[in-house]
């Protein structure tokens, strides 16, 4: 097309056939192409058969566009006005097949380049978004640990609770401050850490269990069966208290006559496998946000992708939390 | 004056907590603590104190609900530990709440307020089971809450099964039927002008005589209400008109 117009001496009416003419191929045969590479090449992971295919449609799409280019010069000289001296010398150079083959593939070829860059781009910019979005859900999710580490609720009813106390019983009294000092202290200094034993973090929970007690009294029973070979194995911190704090909150202490608590931790196959039981009935929705249970589901999926697993469900009256973690 | 109170909260350490700041003021007489809503229920229909603080966080049912079960509601003191949004979600507020744990200072506060409002309210003791202009209502309408005083409410409006309340320029829904609530109003302040409506005859700007020996109240928000003819001849006789 370019050399159309290197040529002089040439008529208004052929410059302006050969542009709409020039115009609407290009469009025509780029369009079908875009549509197949549409369809047909995968951009997200490619390989050297969607290569082949790219070059395939390209060279298809350049005789296409040649063809076509061809057929409407050939209508001109046939259907058109009478061609000047000019006119036949240009036409002539196109009787040489191998110049539109060039000329369509160059065209072509810079269209496929461009086509192909923009795509890029695109999708470097779109990974680029998933990756911010990402980022921001991790930090989100640090957020909640954070949030449900220290339940202001229960930390305020302690202190309550605590200064009651103060007026009957002193010493136990002195005992409760200590062991929220305790659970404080844990909440504050091993939010960043990864991996704790079990013996310590069933120290925060007997803290908490202790604690819950000034408040429930009788209300609340707490059994363990704790298997004596998990009790050095490593877990993420918070794990197990998140589940018993749930069983707390939205079990015993809706019950007016209380209930009680079963955690069971035991090794098999090469998991550690944590259960937590409690009285009472599976409540979803029901002024509760799940924000707990969103953390521990997230934090296990951040650790351990698809090798761990956590389901919550209700038997005969109680709710069973129970979570696979895979031994390192 | 003794103020009779009652607490209501489910733990037993949070009473006694409680009780040793009250035992500082001699003019509040506990008549009865209660470790949930329903036994504080039964509690407050026995003994009908003038003061109730609920903590808001229980068992099985919160102390909202136990505002809804009741048909007169005492003065309330909230207390809780960390629940300030459900708190704020009264609209008319017309009570005051503590923070667990609570200091002297705030407690005294709250006692000050509470003994203002059992000033404005006349000592008239209720004789028998209806309620008198000072009695506070409780209403839920949604996520709304609002205490109001009887003799506040404009008039009542019935709107299916339910009964519509008209106070200042609110409007919530009550879920009880007009006549249940017609039962409990105080003869003297309320009318039943027809089978939709009951209206405070306080509000009543004007009375207009309408056809067929009917009436038209003209009320003070601009409201106008027509008297059916029986409540016509009713209302006549009961204004000596």
């Amino acid at each position: 097309m370019l050399s159309i117009f290197i040529l002089k001496k040439i008529s208004v009416e052929l410059v302006v056939y050969s542009i709409i003419t020039g115009i609407f191929i290009g469009i025509f045969s780029t369009s079908l192409l875009r549509w197949y590479l549409k369809r047909n090449v995968n951009f997200e992971g490619f390989d050297v058969k969607d290569f082949v295919k790219i070059l395939a449609s390209f060279f298809v799409t350049s005789g296409l566009f040649g063809f076509l280019n061809f057929g409407s010069g050939y209508a001109y000289v046939k259907w058109g006005p009478e061609l000047t001296e000019a006119e036949m010398q240009h036409f002539e150079n196109y009787d040489a097949t191998w110049i539109w083959i060039v000329n369509s593939m160059f065209i072509i070829g810079a269209w496929t380049v461009t086509y192909l860059v923009i795509k890029l781009l695109l999708k470097l910019n779109r990974d680029r978004i998933e990756r911010l979005e990402l980022n921001t859900h991790l930090k989100q999710a640090q957020l909640n640990t954070l949030k449900g580490q220290i339940n202001p609720h229960f930390m305020f009813n302690s202190l309550n609770n605590i200064r009651g106390l103060m007026l009957e019983d002193v010493e136990k009294s002195r005992e409760m401050l200590t062991k929220l000092s305790e659970i404080l202290r844990y909440s504050l200094t091993k939010n960043n850490i990864n991996a704790i034993a079990v013996e310590e973090e069933l120290e925060v929970v007997d803290n908490y269990i202790d604690l819950s007690k000034i408040q429930l009294e009788d209300r609340l029973e707490f059994v363990k069966e704790i298997g004596e070979e998990t009790l050095k194995l490593q877990i993420p911190p918070m794990i197990i208290q998140l589940l018993i704090e749930n069983a707390v909150k939205h079990g015993i202490s809706n019950l007016k006559q209380g209930g009680r608590i079963v955690l069971n931790l035991k090794q098999e196959d090469g998991l550690l496998i944590i259960e937590v039981k409690n009285t009472g009935k599976l409540q979803i929705g029901k002024n509760t946000t799940q924000l707990g249970l969103k953390n521990i589901r997230q934090r296990l999926k951040l650790l351990y992708a698809d090798k761990a697993s956590f389901n919550l469900s209700e038997i005969t009256g109680e709710v069973v939390a129970h979570i696979k973690i895979p031994l390192a | 004056m003794k103020i009779e109170a009652v607490i209501v909260e489910d733990s037993r350490l949070a009473r006694n907590e409680l009780k040793e700041l009250i035992k500082k003021y001699p003019e509040i007489d506990l008549v009865g603590e209660a470790e949930n809503v329903d036994k504080g229920f039964e509690l407050i229909q026995e003994k009908s104190p003038k003061l109730l603080f609920l903590d808001i966080n229980m068992p099985e049912k919160d102390g909202f609900e136990l505002l809804e079960m009741l048909d007169e509601v005492p003065i309330t003191v909230f207390t809780t530990a960390f629940d300030e949004y459900a708190i704020k979600s009264f609209e008319y507020n017309a009570l005051d709440y503590l923070l667990k744990p609570v200091s002297d200072k705030r407690f005294a506060m709250a006692l000050d307020k509470v003994k203002k409002k059992l000033a404005e309210t006349s000592d008239e003791k209720i004789t028998d089971k209806r309620l008198s202009a000072n009695s506070q209502i409780f209403i839920k309408d949604g996520e709304a809450c609002w205490l109001v005083k009887i003799g506040e409410i404009s008039h009542f409006e019935i709107v299916g099964n339910y009964t519509r309340v008209f106070f200042g320029d609110k409007t919530p829904m009550l879920y009880k039927s007009l006549n249940q609530v017609e039962e409990k109003l105080p003869e003297q302040d309320f009318f039943r002008a027809n089978r939709q409506q009951i209206v405070n005859t306080n509000f009543i700007d004007n009375v207009v005589p309408w056809f067929n020996g009917k009436l038209k109240l003209q009320m003070k928000n601009g409201q106008e209400v027509e008297v059916s003819r029986r409540q016509s001849y009713i209302f006549k006789d009961r204004m000596s008109l």
